[in-house]
C-alpha cells in the first residue's frame, strides 16, 4: 500500500497550483518550443513583426492589436499545450447532467487538453497551424477563426470560464504576444545540447510534458540564441 | 530369501497407526478449507457490495469497475489527462470514476464543458482543497475558498482594482522594464555564444513581474528581502505541490505522511514571520507618508480595505497573507 501510495505522491506532484506559478512562463516557452519545430511558422511570424515594428525600437504592448499571426499563435499553443491541461472544480449539490446524475461533493474535471486535440472539433489536430485562427481561410472550420480564450467558446478554455475563471486572464493576454514577438524580433533561435554548450545543427525541441495535473514541458528548453540586426539598432 | 519375507511395505506394517494418522490430521485439513472458503466467500461479497453500491445511485455516469478502497486510481498513468482521455474514448463523454475514495466525473466535450461550466455554474463552482492548502493558506485562501462572500469580495476586488484595466496600466512601465531586462539577460549571452535556459529565464520574468505587481519587490534582485521571498515562494508552491496522499485514501487521513505535515508547518511558520514583516514595514511606510504613496500595488489595496471599516467584508491580517501567498502561487496563470 505505502509503495502504491509513494507512486501516487508522483503522480500528483507538481499538482495544479505549482504549474499555477509558472504558467504564463510555460505558455510561451510552448509556443516558442513550436515555433522552433515550425520554421515556416515562425519565419512568417518573423515577418509580421518586421511589417509592423520595423527594427528601430522593441516590441511594445501597444503592438498586439496589430500582430494578428502572434496572436493566433497564442491561441494554438494553448490549444495543443494548455499549461493547465484540465479544469477541476468540486459540486455543492446534487444535479442531473445529460440524464445522468452527479452527487453532491464530487470532483469534477473538465479535459480541455483532449478537447484540444480531438479531430472532431480540429482540422489536423496536432498539426501546429496557427492560421486555424485567422479570418482569411475560407473552408468548413472557418468557425474557429473567430475564436477567442475568454470562456465564451467551449472547444477553446485555457482560463476556465463561468465564476471560477482565472482573473489573471488579462495579465496574461497582455504579457504573452508581446514577450513572444520581443524573442522572434531579437533573435534567431537555435536548439542547444541541455547539457551544455554544444548546439546541434537544426534539432528538434523534445515536446515530453512533465507528468502532474498541470502540463509544463518534461525538460527545461535550452538555447542558443543569435541576435538578429533588429537588436544592435536599440540597446534593451 | 527370510530377509525377503520381512521387507513388508511400512503401510501394512502399521495400517492402525496410518489410519490414526489420517484421522488426527483431516479435522486440521477440512478446517483449513473451510477457512480459504469464507476468505473466497468474503472476497466475492465485498466486490458484489462495491459493483452494487456504485449501481446504487441509479443513473452514474458509465465507468468502469472499480477496486475496493482504492477505486479507480490503478487505472491512471503519470500523464493524467492522456488517462483521462484513453478512459473517456473507451466509456463516453462523460464518465464516473473513484480516486481512492474521492468521487470523480471526468468530461470531455465542449458541449459537456457547456453544460457542466456555463448551465451548471453554481452547482460545480467549489473547488477541492487539500490539508496542506488549508493550513498554508490559514484556511481563508481565495483560490480555494468555497463560493461565498468573502469569494466574492475578493474577485472583485482582483478583476476590477488588482487585475483589472486600470492597474494593467498602472504597472504597464514594471512589465515593459523587466521585459528589456530580460531581452537584456538573453543578449548578453548570446554575445558569448553561450547557451541559454530559456525556462529558467522565462520563470525569472513572471515572477519578477508578479511580485512587483504584489508588493513592490522583485524576486530575482540581490538583496535579502527578494531572496527569502524567492526561497520560500518556491518551497511554498513544492509543498502545494506535493499532492497528499491521505487527502485522497480517507484511511490515511490521519497519518502524518512522509513528515509532510511537518514540513509544511515549518515552511508556513516562515513565511508568516516574512510576511508579516513586509506588512508592518509597509504600515509604517503608509504612516509617514500620510498616504501621499507611489503606484499602488496589491498589499496596498488590501491594507486600504483592512482600514475600510464601512468595506461589506472584514478582511484580517490572515485575509491579506492568504492571499498574497495564492496571488503569488496561482493566478499567475
Amino acid at each position: 500500500m505505502f509503495c502504491f501510495a509513494s507512486d501516487l505522491c508522483c503522480i500528483f506532484q507538481k499538482d495544479f497550483i505549482t504549474a499555477a506559478t509558472d504558467t504564463t512562463a510555460a505558455a510561451t516557452e510552448w509556443a516558442l518550443a513550436e515555433l522552433i519545430n515550425n520554421p515556416k511558422v515562425l519565419e512568417k511570424a518573423r515577418q509580421e513583426i518586421d511589417t509592423v515594428v520595423g527594427n528601430k525600437r522593441l516590441v511594445e504592448e501597444s503592438d498586439s492589436p496589430n500582430l494578428p499571426y502572434i496572436q493566433a499563435i497564442i491561441k494554438e499553443t494553448f490549444r495543443l499545450h494548455p499549461p493547465i491541461p484540465m479544469i477541476t472544480r468540486k459540486s455543492i449539490q446534487e444535479s442531473k447532467i445529460n440524464g445522468y446524475t452527479i452527487p453532491k461533493n464530487t470532483m469534477l474535471f473538465v479535459n480541455i487538453w483532449s478537447i484540444g486535440r480531438d479531430s472532431r472539433y480540429w482540422k489536423n489536430p496536432l498539426e501546429f497551424e496557427p492560421e486555424r485562427f485567422l479570418k482569411s481561410e475560407g473552408d468548413m472550420v472557418q468557425s474557429t477563426a473567430s475564436m477567442d480564450m475568454k470562456g465564451q467558446h467551449y472547444e477553446l478554455l485555457p482560463f476556465g470560464t463561468g465564476r471560477r475563471s482565472c482573473p489573471g486572464i488579462a495579465l496574461a493576454l497582455q504579457e504573452l504576444p508581446v514577450s513572444l514577438a520581443a524573442m522572434i524580433q531579437c533573435f534567431e533561435w537555435k536548439v542547444a545540447d541541455p547539457h551544455g554548450v554544444k548546439i546541434k545543427g537544426n534539432a528538434l525541441v523534445d515536446m515530453t510534458e512533465r507528468p502532474g495535473l498541470t502540463a509544463p514541458r518534461l525538460h527545461d528548453l535550452v538555447c542558443a540564441p543569435v541576435p538578429r540586426p533588429a537588436l544592435d539598432s536599440f540597446q534593451p | 530369501m527370510a530377509i525377503r519375507k520381512h521387507r513388508i511395505p511400512w503401510y501394512h506394517r502399521n495400517k492402525k497407526i496410518c489410519v490414526s494418522l489420517f484421522l488426527c490430521v483431516l479435522p486440521f485439513w477440512l478446517c483449513n478449507m473451510i477457512f480459504e472458503l469464507i476468505i473466497a466467500g468474503f472476497a466475492v461479497l465485498l466486490l458484489t457490495v462495491f459493483i452494487l453500491t456504485n449501481k446504487g445511485h441509479g443513473s452514474l455516469p458509465p465507468g468502469p469497475v472499480p477496486l475496493p478502497i482504492i477505486g479507480h486510481l490503478h487505472l491512471l498513468q503519470p500523464l493524467i489527462h492522456r488517462s483521462f482521455r484513453d478512459l473517456c474514448s473507451r466509456y463516453g463523454p462523460i464518465i464516473y470514476l473513484r480516486l481512492g475514495s474521492v468521487p470523480c466525473v471526468v468530461a470531455s466535450t465542449p458541449e459537456l464543458a457547456r453544460e457542466l461550466l456555463k448551465t451548471n455554474d453554481l452547482t460545480f463552482s467549489s473547488r477541492k482543497h487539500s490539508l496542506a492548502i488549508d493550513h498554508l493558506t490559514y484556511s481563508s485562501s481565495f483560490a480555494f475558498a468555497p463560493y461565498g462572500p468573502y469569494w466574492r469580495f475578493i474577485k472583485k476586488l482582483s478583476t476590477f482594482e488588482f487585475l483589472g484595466n486600470r492597474a494593467l496600466n498602472q504597472f504597464l512601465p514594471v512589465r515593459r522594464k523587466e521585459l528589456r531586462q530580460f531581452i537584456g539577460v538573453l543578449h548578453d549571452k548570446s554575445k558569448v555564444c553561450e547557451s541559454v535556459n530559456v525556462t529558467e529565464e522565462l520563470l525569472n520574468l513572471s515572477s519578477n513581474i508578479i511580485s512587483q505587481i504584489i508588493l513592490s519587490l522583485r524576486c530575482s534582485g540581490t538583496d535579502n528581502e527578494a531572496e527569502g521571498v524567492r526561497t520560500l515562494v518556491r518551497e511554498v508552491t513544492q509543498i502545494f505541490g506535493e499532492f497528499n496522499v491521505s487527502d485522497f485514501i480517507w484511511f490515511c487521513r490521519n497519518l502524518d505522511f512522509r513528515g509532510y505535515r511537518k514540513k509544511f508547518e515549518d515552511v508556513h511558520r516562515r513565511y508568516d514571520a516574512l510576511l508579516e514583516n513586509i506588512i508592518t514595514n509597509r504600515e509604517i511606510e503608509r504612516k509617514k507618508s500620510g498616504g501621499e504613496y507611489k503606484v499602488k500595488d496589491l498589499l496596498d489595496m488590501m491594507l486600504d480595505a483592512l482600514e475600510d471599516k464601512s468595506s461589506e467584508v472584514e478582511l484580517t491580517r490572515e485575509h491579506i497573507k492568504a492571499l498574497v501567498l495564492v496571488r503569488k502561487t496561482l493566478l499567475k496563470q
